[in-house]
């Protein structure tokens, strides 16, 4: 159980660190989000299945309230993550590790640049594995418009993907 | 084959395909309109490519002491919950127990019976109106948060 709420947790942290770019703000959102979930009455219980996307939800708005107060640039931040990544997977498989490297900066790159809600939607659903009706309860939209808002925000990505490699 | 009315009709639900977020009788016909359509088909299997690259997006994990420290606080509520849940379950077990042995016990006259339950009723009765009326007004009570 300790170990399905570790993941939620990480999960959620993730979701901050996307949004925000930044780790230590995106500590700060998760630890807020932790406090807020002690003393919420309408907290679902941190063992129940609603707890996730109920967390999720209260992290990404948390994450856009400190996004709004702060309104600056993350790129500094965005460097310091890929060299560290690029380090640690040197020392696996050289090539390969360029390769995945490439792909995840190129991916990371066009996600940055969609409006704010079409790159929340693609990392909740191929990132966080959420499904629909989770996403829904996270972004606080209908049900009916995930699938059109995420196939949308899918074709942007592609592309800007295909853009790149035209490039 | 090219079909623009029907591909714009599965549109975003190419998208639902992929998901498995469709219905069997929709899924099947997305199946079969792919298996036709070559164009609707390519975009399939470019999402497909893409949803498998944003699944292996490489972002950090929170330092794991400081996660271990923010889990703690999450754990201690659950052990709260649990110990409110333990007191609350075992006063009733025991009262409703109580009750039970005191009308069945044959030294008790019935008289006292009644009058001693009459009593307990009464108290238990008033207790849980003005729990309850606090309860509404720890709800409702818009300055509850106001620290003073």
């Amino acid at each position: 159980m300790q170990d399905t709420l570790a993941k939620v947790t990480q999960g959620a942290f993730k979701l901050a660190l996307q949004i925000l770019g930044q780790t230590a703000d995106a500590q700060d959102v998760l630890q807020d989000s932790v406090s807020i979930a002690i003393v919420h009455k309408s907290a679902p219980k941190s063992s129940s299945v609603d707890f996730k996307p109920w967390f999720y939800r209260v992290v990404r708005n948390k994450s856009i309230d400190k996004l709004r107060e702060q309104k600056r640039h993350q790129s500094d931040e965005f460097d310091d993550h890929v060299d560290h990544e690029l380090d640690s997977k040197l020392a696996l498989d050289p090539e390969q590790a360029a390769e995945t490297t490439q792909l995840n900066l190129k991916i990371k790159a066009a996600l940055a640049v969609l409006p704010q809600q079409q790159r929340e939607l693609v990392l909740l659903k191929d990132y966080h594995q959420m499904s629909y009706l989770e996403i829904a309860e996270v972004l606080d939209i209908p049900k009916g418009t995930v699938m059109s808002g995420l196939h949308r925000a899918r074709l942007a990505l592609k592309t800007l993907l295909t853009e790149t490699v035209g490039d | 084959m090219k079909n623009t009315s029907l591909c714009e009709h599965i549109g975003e639900q190419i998208s639902g395909f992929l998901d498995g977020e469709l219905s069997q009788q929709e899924s099947q016909r997305v199946s079969v309109h792919l298996s036709q359509c070559e164009s609707c088909s390519q975009t399939y299997e470019q999402l497909k490519q893409i949803q498998g690259a944003v699944s292996q997006a490489y972002y950090p994990n929170m330092e794991q002491q400081k996660m271990n420290a923010v889990l703690q606080d999450l754990t201690s509520k659950r052990m709260f919950d649990f110990a409110w849940f333990a007191i609350v379950s075992g006063v009733l077990i025991s009262v409703v127990f109580g009750v039970y042995h005191f009308w069945l016990d044959s030294s008790i006259p019935l008289y006292s019976k009644v009058v001693m339950s009459l009593i307990w009723g009464g108290g238990i009765g008033l207790f849980l109106t003005v729990l309850r009326q606090r309860l509404i007004i720890s709800k409702t009570d818009k300055y509850n948060k106001v620290d003073l």
